[in-house]
């Protein structure tokens, strides 16, 4: 367990996230009145800190793509602020940018993504999808020069250089991964949001698109934004993570204590669903949520979690629980943690 | 998958899958030798029964001894007909006018039809009600009507003008299959990795949304040729064609309806030659609507 100690150190934030909201509005009736919102992503705050890996995990639908779409500017955001440090000492507020504007940082920030068959252009050959993010950020770039940049990058995501004239059909869904994370780091980009870059891949090829992941970045100095439902992926690939349900943040700390010792009653719910090889586990240990995750259309009020919550209490519906520190590096929103065993009775 | 498939693209696949189908390839031989017709006519054209050389056009190949021959006479193995011209001279030189109605009309057609298609479905909102409302409202409005209008307005209307007004009363069609393939790939996620590149909506469209419809635009538009040159031969049928001496095959059908009785081969052969073209090019375009289904594997 060598890597985690890498980002000990805390330094420099890259993203901040503060209150971020993305409500999609639902139309409906004779006169397409606005009718509701789907509060995909409901006021998240968190800091992206240079280097490290960030998890995200939840449930599908609890918004954690949209956050990623959100930082990436592809979803209109309802209000708050998404800043970013840039390389060159500005920081912007990604989310007040029109998309002009928005350019030149995205050679900063790229995006890998979910599904390695429809998120590669199939009339395109591996060269020319690699290539394409330096034709649009590097437009002084020769055609030799991009040429020699492509095949480097296909090397160093372990494809070899005569690959490139090749065309995604060719290739099995861990190749094309590759070939996603090769266009994705084409830009020297120093932070990749990664949209559940293994959740479509069968488990003997994750392992490896997951190693990948892990050399480049060490290599690159990358910050990452891990999204994924998998938690024992989560927790091999992260440095923090952050848990989200129905588009709010419950929990978010170093990875190793939150997985040691959860504290909100939905990581503990979440965590103890993971299938451990522990004799000693006893099966009265398990948390189990009953009922399904409510719609972000109709959320209910004060904490999203409440209705399925074992510990709920009266107070819960009043506001949206505020974060509080409930270790040396972790918060959580739920004011009753601390009773949590005895609330439980 | 084949060694043979290495480093092909899914364009390259689908026209070896067309190679393998034998009827798409009976298609693409009737439109080959229809288009060498088209541009070697007097290479093509039977001599004259004394011996001298090919026709020549504006005598509308009129054998001034051989009036209303039935065929298989020397020189005239279609007959000639009421004015003595030889048929299969007029036939080939109609092959001509038969591939350009159906180019033209069919280009202007997917010229309006691409762009209107492709910006209704990649901006979507008001935009795309208004462009499809205008779509509807073309697909509705009799094209025969509108056709005799848009030729109405012009006083000697020529070729291009009555080939393009095929192409004006023909491009909902390409709109609305464009508009719908352009809906489906606006939301995929390659459209949205070019966007969260930093790719422009009109490098997008061009780029990578487009290339994608290909292959449905290819099959509507060889079966849209096949159309035009029947609508061609119905226009000239109702007198709203080219002018009478062009030897247009729809144009010979209609001379050919009052001697239908004395003199069948003036209509029979122009129609047979319309029937196997249209025959050929929508073969050919079922052969690559099956060569360009997604679906297909090798």
């Amino acid at each position: 367990m060598t890597e985690v100690q890498r980002s000990a150190e805390p330094s420099q934030p890259i993203l901040e996230l503060e209150d971020l909201k993305v409500w999609f509005p639902v139309h409906g009736g004779v006169f397409s009145r606005h009718i509701a919102d789907v509060k995909a992503v409901d006021g998240i705050s968190l800091k992206v800190i240079e280097g490290e890996t960030l998890g995200v995990v939840g449930e599908s639908g609890c918004g954690k793509s949209t956050l990623g779409k959100a930082v990436m500017g592809l979803v209109p955001v309802t209000s708050g602020n998404v800043h970013f440090h840039s390389h060159d000492g500005r920081t912007v507020d990604l989310t007040r940018l029109t998309r002009k504007e928005y350019r030149p940082f995205r050679s900063e920030i790229q995006m890998v993504y979910q599904d390695p068959y429809s998120s590669l252009n199939s009339r395109l050959s591996v060269e020319e999808i690699v290539d394409e993010p330096l034709r649009v950020h590097h437009p002084k770039m020769s055609r030799e020069e991009r040429r020699i940049a492509v095949e480097e990058m296909l090397e160093r995501v372990g494809l070899r250089k005569e690959q490139a004239e090749r065309y995604p059909h060719e290739f099995s869904g861990g190749q094309r991964q590759r070939i996603g994370i090769a266009r994705a780091l084409a830009t020297r980009p120093r932070v990749i949001i990664a949209d559940e870059p293994v959740s479509a891949l069968d488990v003997s090829i994750q392992a490896q698109v997951i190693n990948l992941m892990r050399e480049l970045q060490r290599e690159l100095g990358l910050t990452v934004i891990f999204i994924a439902h998998d938690i024992s992926v989560v927790e091999h690939v992260s440095d923090r993570v952050a848990v989200m349900y129905l588009g709010n943040l419950v929990e978010l700390g170093q990875t190793q204590e939150i997985f040691r010792q959860p504290k909100h009653p939905y990581t503990r719910a979440l965590l103890s669903a993971v299938p451990r090889p522990d004799p000693d586990r006893r099966r009265e240990d398990r948390l189990v949520l009953r009922g399904d995750v409510p719609s972000p259309m109709a959320k209910p009020s004060g904490c999203g979690f409440r209705t399925r919550c074992p510990i709920a209490q009266e107070s819960c519906a009043e506001q949206i629980p505020p974060m509080i520190q409930v270790g040396k590096r972790q918060r959580a929103a739920c004011p009753h943690v601390e009773q949590f065993d005895e609330l439980l009775g | 998958m084949t060694a043979t498939n290495r480093g092909k693209s899914p364009t390259q696949m689908a026209f070896r899958r067309l190679r393998r189908n034998v009827l798409a390839m009976a298609g693409a031989a009737v439109v080959l030798f229809v288009i060498l017709l088209a541009f070697f006519p007097s290479m093509l054209v039977p001599s004259h029964a004394d011996g001298s050389g090919p026709y020549e056009f504006r005598d509308q190949f009129r054998d001034k001894d051989q009036y209303q021959q039935p065929p298989g006479i020397p020189g005239h193995p279609l007959g000639t007909d009421e004015l003595g011209r030889d048929v299969l001279t007029r036939i080939i030189y109609g092959a001509g006018i038969s591939l350009r109605v159906g180019l033209i009309g069919t280009i202007v057609a997917l010229l309006i039809g691409l762009v209107l298609g492709s910006v209704a479905g990649f901006r979507g909102g008001l935009v795309d009600t208004l462009i499809s409302r205008l779509t509807d409202t073309f697909f509705a409005f009799p094209s025969l009507l509108l056709m005799i209008g848009i030729l109405a307005v012009f006083e000697k209307p020529n070729e291009i003008v009555i080939f393009s007004a095929l192409g004006v009363v023909g491009w909902p069609g390409v709109a609305r299959i464009v508009r719908g393939q352009v809906i489906s790939l606006r939301g995929s996620e390659f459209v949205l990795g070019a966007r969260a590149l930093g790719q422009s909506d009109t490098r997008i469209l061009i780029g990578h949304v487009l290339p994608n419809c290909l292959g449905p635009v290819v099959v509507v538009s060889t079966l849209m040729i096949a159309g035009n040159i029947l609508a061609e031969a119905g226009l000239s049928f109702l007198g709203i064609g080219l002018p009478p001496p062009a030897p247009s095959w729809g144009r010979m059908l209609v001379d050919s309806k009052e001697y239908w009785i004395t003199m069948p081969w003036m209509g029979i052969f122009p129609g047979l030659a319309i029937m196997f073209t249209v025959l050929g090019f929508n073969l050919l375009g079922d052969g690559l609507r099956d060569a360009f289904d997604p679906k297909m594997k090798d």
